[in-house]
């Protein structure tokens, strides 16, 4: 959905969204501009040992990291702003503490090494600037 | 009151709730299209199958994480993925998309247009492509031999059948724990959750 189409009372996302689905122990954000059409959407893993390491994060950066934690770029997807925002309305997205600006920047760093991120979704990122 | 399931609907259910990682169709079609490239534009299907297997078991192996996912089977030349193989024989339901890409001249798969590659990681672009590199001096048989390697392969395969692998059995092939398979299980499927929720 376009800004323009957006209603005036939507709530304001911007990069670092967080939300869990439903009741899933997941955490998904907001990595790009949320005006645009297409946003696109990370997500946290545990760090294993065949994780992708290009952004690890420590407890005490998040809220919602109690163990080493690390971007799951393999699984980005870029999906509608408008889903996002009906998701939200019905109750299936469900906020979390957002993600701080300078974690954003370490996550985009993350984005512009990794190996793992779809072609498509680096060129979003690219094209708005953020890596 | 329990159902009771005759033995069809019994595998179709355990086909149905299986775990397994869901990919979108153009991306199965891209990573299909850059293998048929590396090979000149035509390839035996055979060799195809083999291929994205082979590409997509390591891809396991290294990140916990296939290129395509989707259901694999094991048949009596190896296990395959049953959507890229339905597609080919124009049996899958979404089948319309793979022949905008894609013609067959008997055996050979034969790419008529290029899908791009941007569904596709450089991670994923470099794995097709060094197990096509690899394999090159093989023709399709011998490559499809070395599928008969793979432990999930011998555990599942019947004769005559083609039977389902679990991608449990193939993490669980790969060295992977118990623990590594739910993280895998649990990540894969939350994500696909959220997609479904999403788009649909």
């Amino acid at each position: 959905m376009a800004e323009s189409q957006k209603s005036p009372d939507a709530p304001q996302i911007r990069p670092g969204f967080a939300f869990h689905y439903e009741t899933d122990d997941h955490l998904f954000f907001v990595a790009s501009d949320f005006a645009q059409p297409d946003v696109l959407i990370l997500s946290f893993t545990t760090v294993r040992k065949f994780s992708d390491r290009s952004c690890v994060i420590q407890p005490g950066e998040h809220p919602f990291v109690k163990v080493e934690t690390c971007v799951a770029y393999n699984f980005a997807e870029l999906q509608p702003s408008g889903a996002i925002l009906e998701g939200i309305a019905r109750g299936t997205i469900v906020p979390y503490a957002p993600l701080t600006p300078e974690l954003m920047n370490r996550i985009w760093d993350g984005a512009s090494v990794t190996r793992h991120l779809p072609l498509k979704c680096r060129d979003l990122l690219n094209r708005q600037g953020l890596t | 009151m329990r159902r009771k399931l005759n033995s069809y609907a019994i595998f179709a259910e355990f086909w149905h709730n299986m775990f397994r990682f869901k990919t979108a169709i153009l991306k199965q079609i891209q990573a299909a299209a850059h293998l048929v490239a590396l090979e000149g534009g035509r390839i035996d299907r055979l060799r195809l199958l083999k291929l994205l297997y082979i590409s997509d078991r390591e891809s396991l192996a290294e990140r916990g994480a296939p290129i395509i996912g989707g259901r694999v089977a094991a048949l009596d030349n190896g296990p395959l993925h049953s959507d890229i193989y339905e597609f080919i024989k124009g049996a899958h339901e979404d089948a319309g998309e793979w022949k905008k890409f894609f013609t067959n001249d008997g055996h050979v798969v034969i790419a008529t247009a290029d899908p791009g590659r941007m569904e596709l990681s450089p991670f994923e672009i470099d794995k097709l492509t060094e197990v096509s590199d690899r394999l090159r001096p093989h023709d399709s048989w011998e490559v499809a031999e070395l599928t008969h390697k793979f432990a999930e392969w011998i555990e599942c395969h019947v004769a005559g059948t083609s039977r389902p692998i679990p991608m449990e059995r193939i993490l669980a092939s790969l060295g992977f724990t118990e623990e590594d398979i739910e993280q895998v299980r649990s990540t894969a499927e939350s994500n696909q959750r959220m997609r479904k929720a999403l788009c649909g």
